[in-house]
């Protein structure tokens, strides 16, 4: 699956991955060195500043664009940063409130209190990630476990998801 | 009744406490609700497994089985109506071996609508090899949704493919069960080690049983049923006399004296005769062990508590698993962590919570699940009699199993997948199939991404280059 400027970027997230365990100062350094060795071997498109993962195992994420998705100025963004620039925007809360009544609200419930899904504006978060947007993305868009499916495989774009995520977020009172 | 094979199983559970200093006791069903098992238990050596892929692409995949023919191939159940052969090198067949989409020029026979209606099971005749027969079981387009059994027989010319004009030449009806809404149909049938055909019959729906379907004696619905299928092409199905109920409903004259108090208690009048045990809610996967004709149910719960039951071989059937009185150790409707009230009929082996363990509760992070879903009983991989069931939910995997003296409920496994039903290959490997059709998610059953199917192999037994599930750290 995926082109070769994909696997490329695979590889570099598999090399933050395994740089994510070392000690802060060398895991900097030792980064800057493989992302280097990375871009210089391979003359790779703009990297994934942020590390996407896996909720269940950590394994890197597929993000490649699926049929016909365009990736939005926006989701290129937010992969440098892990900011969700549609949060507090009126214009995407509106077009994510669709596509949350669309997806996910049967389970999680209009308001987001929950019901066959966990509540998305508690507290409490079964994975640890889930209390940020990057950890809301990647659990949208490639599933956690069992009936949290991966919304991407559902033709949902990582636009989307952005608006989704800021969506939910403005359920929170 | 079935094969008794509760000496045996004693036998097994003392060889695996070996020379321990625990006395070893038999198999026995939980008297009291602390008996019963939870997660966070342990079964005996705890086994370590894997979850390993076989095949991929089918479309809502929710049941599986071996012909048990010596050819390894197996039978992929696909909800949308039609049965893929998977074969020995993991090559799946082209043409489906039987596709009940196109079996009337009115179109399908199946009625998909709901995510819980479809084709469910295909279960192979013991007699498979030299008479050709299997049995599904569906929810009908044509009966608007009613539950119908059916065998249909295999052309010898045509093993791996039952045309659609040898289907409908050789269909025979074994029951329509009538079905009022649209969830809870149960749907599992397998040949239990007597030869009779057990079905996983649902409380017919809505929630909290408002037909108090479960109790009643006089419906079809909430049990877990027992028939007779070698019958004359013109009887549908015969009640074993040794039912529970065989004999309870029958036109008799009225004697009021001279009969015991256990006599009197066996007139049921209208009681269905095709009852094995009673009080279930959507038994929707159940298995026997094949080393010992015990049975487990996996009774999925309501809004708290999912419910693992178990049977000894020795069974003469009547259990009554106290659904809609009771949901595991605790009390329908449930209100809160050590609810009072009476436990009707038999407890459960094992039960897990939900999310939301009772009304009100906090939110479990870990160990918990929404709609158990019965895979085998594995005896393998250091597994002896242990039950694998699958969560639709969490993904989570937990075994039961009794360690020599009371039962156990591990987690053996966290996946990302949403399993919908199991069964064991010829060689005893547990199997287990996945979809990607949640509720909402639920696209038509044609239309969801396709799911796999999985076998669980030890975990130090994992082929070199085989796919493994994704499972949590």
């Amino acid at each position: 699956m995926g082109g070769r400027a994909f696997r490329l970027r695979r590889a570099e997230v598999s090399i933050k991955h395994a740089m994510s365990a070392m000690l802060p100062k060398t895991r900097t350094k030792a980064l800057l060195t493989a992302l280097t060795l990375a871009a210089a071997a391979a003359a790779a498109p703009a990297l994934a500043d942020v590390e996407f993962r896996h909720a269940l195992d950590d394994s890197a994420l597929d993000l490649s664009p699926i049929k016909g998705e365009e990736i939005t100025d926006a989701v290129k963004s937010f992969r440098k940063d892990g900011v969700n620039p549609y949060n507090g925007n009126a214009e995407a809360l509106a077009a994510g409130k669709t596509i949350y009544e669309d997806n996910c609200q049967a389970c999680h419930l209009d308001d987001g209190r929950g019901g066959m899904g966990p509540s998305l504006i508690d507290n409490v978060f079964v994975n640890a990630r889930a209390n940020t947007d990057v950890g809301m993305f990647e659990i949208i868009h490639s599933g956690a476990s069992g009936a949290m499916r991966s919304f991407s495989q559902r033709g949902v774009t990582q636009d989307q998801i952005l608006k989704v995520i800021a969506y939910i977020h403005s359920l929170k009172k | 009744m079935r094969m008794r094979f509760l000496m045996s199983a004693s036998i097994l559970a003392a060889g695996l406490l070996g020379t321990g200093s625990v006395t070893a006791v038999a198999q026995e069903v939980p008297k009291t609700p602390d008996q019963v098992a939870r997660p966070g238990g342990k079964l005996p050596g705890d086994p370590k497994i894997a979850v390993v892929k076989v095949a991929e692409g089918f479309l809502d995949p929710v049941g599986v089985a071996s012909a048990r023919d010596g050819t390894g191939r197996i039978f992929v159940v696909e909800r949308q109506g039609k049965i893929k052969i998977v074969n020995k090198d993991g090559k799946i067949n082209e043409k489906p071996f039987l596709d009940l989409t196109k079996n009337s020029p009115l179109g399908s026979e199946v009625q998909t609508g709901f995510v819980e209606q479809g084709l469910w099971a295909v279960a192979f005749h013991p007699k498979f090899k030299e008479n050709g027969h299997f049995f599904v079981s569906y929810a009908s387009l044509p009966f608007n949704g009613a539950h119908i059994i059916a065998r249909y027989t295999v052309d010898p010319a045509s093993p791996d493919v039952v045309s659609v004009e040898h289907a409908n030449k050789t269909v025979k009806v074994i029951m329509n069960i009538p079905q009022p809404y649209y969830n809870h149909y149960g749907g599992g049938i397998q040949f239990g080690p007597d030869g009779n055909l057990y079905i996983g019959k649902g409380d017919a729906g809505w929630e909290g049983d408002p037909l108090d379907a479960g109790q009643r004696k006089d419906v079809l619905w909430g049990k877990m049923l027992r028939i007779n299928v070698d019958t004359p092409d013109d009887v549908a199905y015969t009640i074993p006399k040794d039912n529970p109920w065989a004999g309870a409903y029958q036109d008799r004259m009225m004697t009021l004296f001279g009969i015991t108090e256990k006599g009197f208690s066996q007139i049921h009048m209208g009681a269905r005769g095709e009852s094995w045990a009673y009080g279930l809610r959507n038994p929707y996967a159940f298995h026997f062990n094949a080393k010992t004709g015990d049975l487990f149910i996996a009774d999925v719960g309501q809004n708290h508590l999912e419910e693992i039951n178990w049977q000894p071989a020795s069974s003469k059937g009547g259990e009554n698993y106290g659904w809609k009185h009771n949901m595991g150790t605790n009390c329908h409707p449930m209100t809160g962590p050590d609810d009072k009230c009476p436990i009707v009929g038999v407890l459960p082996a094992a039960q897990y919570p939900h999310q939301e363990p009772y009304p009100g509760a906090e939110k479990l992070k870990d160990g918990w699940g929404c709609s158990v879903q019965g895979l085998g009983v594995a005896n393998y991989g250091g597994m002896n009699g242990v039950f694998l069931t699958g969560d639709w939910c969490s993904g989570r995997i937990f075994g039961t199993g009794w360690d020599g003296s009371k039962w156990q409920l591990q987690e053996l496994a966290q996946t990302a997948l949403q399993f919908t039903a199991g069964n064991t290959d010829e060689d005893g490997t547990v199997l287990a199939v996945n979809c990607n059709c949640f509720y909402l998610d639920d696209k038509g059953a044609a239309a969801n991404p396709p799911g796999a199917l999985w076998k669980i192999l030890p975990a130090d037994k994992v082929p070199a280059g085989a796919e493994v599930a994704k499972t949590k750290k």
